[in-house]
């Protein structure tokens, strides 16, 4: 699951059309929902991005998802549409930076940015501009490990072509050109969320088990670890709900899990 | 390989940074004020940026040398460890470097003068000769072709003769010891074990055979050797399989150029072992015959101490007794 975070409705619409994504009608903030992406609008300003993502926190709060701020920025040397991904966000007056590890083979340009509360007038060379990106980032690293969140920018202005001549409409037009690009970035970041994620499988049989008898939190951790290394060493989890058919002992359970894994446990 | 650099503020204009930065002009360079600000954060995947780590080039401060345990050298009484780089090419599953970091990029410390001043502040020391031991938190020579260590070191161990050098490393690049005559206080130790566990463990590792021939190559060149068998892995058909890789590594190896060979369990610190296992939650080795003792984590004692006795004996087999050197574990 990838929840994308985007300021403004006119960079949302290409990608609300690509992925059919269907609305839902939520409040304070506009949310459209997919099998495998969110989207949400958080409006301009790193406020309202933090709160956004503190929101899709607190109601999805799933560990390990990927977060992706997407939209447009200034830059001081790329051209216009240029997509750059952020491997350096600083903020206007303050210490705090964020580096999002860089783990894709996706080819994109990497570069600064700054996230500032007014618009940017003066470009520095190299530099790309946002209002939004560093409290996202902020927010969104606390819920998922920092490779799983990142920015992604499509350059809308810059020394040749200020912001005072930029129109919003030209907003849709950059992300529909980028679309192809940007859906390879969602399909990467989910792939690595999925490659993090705790199976399943072994938290499923974990619970059955667990209902069958009362376990203590000591025991009930035993039997998770039993289970995750059973796994491991490529035991069939449902040979293992099988040998512990209508045990109720929570120590004779450990035990004869220990005894049926054991044997696996020099590497082949 | 490398396309992105973060450069810490106080290397900026360091020759070595410069050399660095020529050699990869496509990367992009982000500035750093400190390494740690981009190794440090917690919250960071080792396993995904391991799939792309980063480079990061920085200035080692502080203490540059490390004592290590008696028992955890070849044969010297003063023993020392120092890292020009943090981080490994390879992706060996035992390996504590993934339980100790937050963070998978490399991070290479350019300022080799500082680390020169202090061995030879360390080497003069005492009568005796110092051992200095570059493998601990990376590989010597899998990075050579963006660091340079070895090109740099490798002359300067051989100007000083009291201060001995071990390279430990599992790569196959003898370019940097083709380029000056061999000299006897620097020893090239290859870490090995059997195939099997090599191909189930050590991932991007060059293959078990080309490693065996590099490290001949290098006695033949008139280089000092070693074999590291650390850790020793439990695993089926055990005896034969750790036999079959002895007698491969001894096949056309001329033994006079055999420094030391050490051995010694699988064997992690107990907070590195937790972190891994949460890391490669799927991972055989980790669901191996493992209890904690004291601070660590290792093999069941009677196994350890079975498994490490038929290696003992395979060895001894093979080599002389003086050249053998266990490395003890501090465990209970």
């Amino acid at each position: 699951m990838i929840n994308l975070m985007i300021a403004l409705p006119r960079e949302a619409s290409p990608l609300i059309g690509h992925y059919r994504l269907k609305r839902e009608n939520t409040v304070p903030h506009p949310l459209y929902l997919a099998d495998r992406i969110r989207l949400i609008v958080s409006g301009i300003g790193q406020e309202k991005a933090a709160r956004t993502v503190e929101y899709l926190k607190e109601r999805f709060p799933e560990r390990n998802q990927g977060w992706l701020n997407l939209g447009i920025a200034g830059h001081g040397t790329m051209e216009i549409g240029r997509m750059f991904v952020a491997g350096r966000i600083l903020r206007f007056g303050k210490q705090e930076v964020f580096h999002p590890p860089q783990v894709y083979h996706l080819n994109t340009q990497i570069s600064e940015l700054t996230t500032s509360d007014e618009p940017v007038h003066d470009y520095e060379k190299n530099m790309g501009y946002d209002m939004e990106a560093h409290g996202f980032y902020k927010a969104a690293c606390e819920a998922s490990t920092r490779e799983l969140v990142q920015v992604l920018k499509i350059v809308s202005d810059n020394p040749q072509s200020p912001l005072s001549d930029f129109r919003p409409q030209k907003a849709t037009r950059l992300i529909e050109q980028n679309m192809e690009r940007i859906d390879k970035w969602i399909e990467a970041i989910e792939l690595a969320s999925e490659e993090i994620k705790p199976c399943a499988m072994i938290d499923q049989t974990w619970n059955e088990l667990l209902e069958q008898a009362h376990f203590t939190a000591t025991r009930s951790h035993q039997l998770h670890t039993l289970l995750r290394q059973g796994r491991a060493l490529g035991v069939d989890l449902t040979e293992i709900q099988e040998l512990c058919r209508e045990v109720s002992c929570p120590k004779l359970m450990l035990a004869r899990i220990e005894e049926f894994i054991g044997p696996f446990r020099s590497l082949a | 390989m490398i396309d992105l650099i973060y450069l810490e503020k106080s290397v900026r204009d360091h020759p070595g940074t410069l050399e660095i930065l020529d050699r990869f002009p496509k990367a992009t360079v982000l500035p750093c004020s400190h390494y740690k600000e981009v190794f440090n954060p917690s919250g960071q995947s080792f396993r995904l940026q391991k799939k792309k780590p980063s480079l990061i080039l920085a200035r080692q401060t502080g203490k540059l040398l490390h004592p290590i345990p008696r028992s955890y050298g070849v044969g010297g009484e003063r023993n020392f460890y120092f890292s020009h780089l943090l981080n490994c090419l390879y992706d060996c599953r035992y390996c504590f470097l993934q339980g100790m970091y937050p963070s998978a990029h490399y991070v290479h410390f350019v300022n080799y003068e500082d680390f020169q001043s202090a061995i030879l502040r360390e080497t003069v020391q005492s009568e005796d000769p110092s051992w200095f031991f570059s493998g601990y938190d990376c590989d010597s020579l899998a990075l050579e072709s963006v660091t340079g260590f070895a090109e740099r070191f490798i002359p300067f161990f051989r100007k000083n003769p009291k201060a001995w050098l071990e390279l430990r490393t599992k790569s196959c690049n003898l370019g940097p010891l083709q380029t000056i005559d061999p000299f006897p206080n620097a020893v090239i130790a290859y870490s090995f074990t059997p195939v099997e566990v090599s191909r189930q463990t050590e991932w991007k590792v060059p293959p078990l055979e080309a490693r065996a021939k590099a490290m001949k190559k290098a006695a033949e060149m008139g280089w000092q050797v070693g074999w590291r068998i650390d850790p020793v892995v439990d695993c089926a058909d055990f005896k034969d399989r750790y036999a079959r890789l002895f007698d491969s590594l001894m096949k056309n190896l001329p033994l006079e150029k055999l420094h030391s060979v050490s051995l010694g369990a699988f064997r992690m610190p107990s907070g590195f072992f937790k972190k891994m296992e949460r890391t490669y939650p799927e991972e055989p080795l980790f669901a191996g015959k493992l209890q904690k003792r004291g601070k660590v984590v290792a093999y069941e004692k009677n196994l350890e101490q079975e498994r490490l006795a038929i290696c003992k004996s395979l060895i001894l087999e093979r080599i002389p007794p003086e050249k053998l050197f266990s490395c003890e574990s501090p465990v209970i």
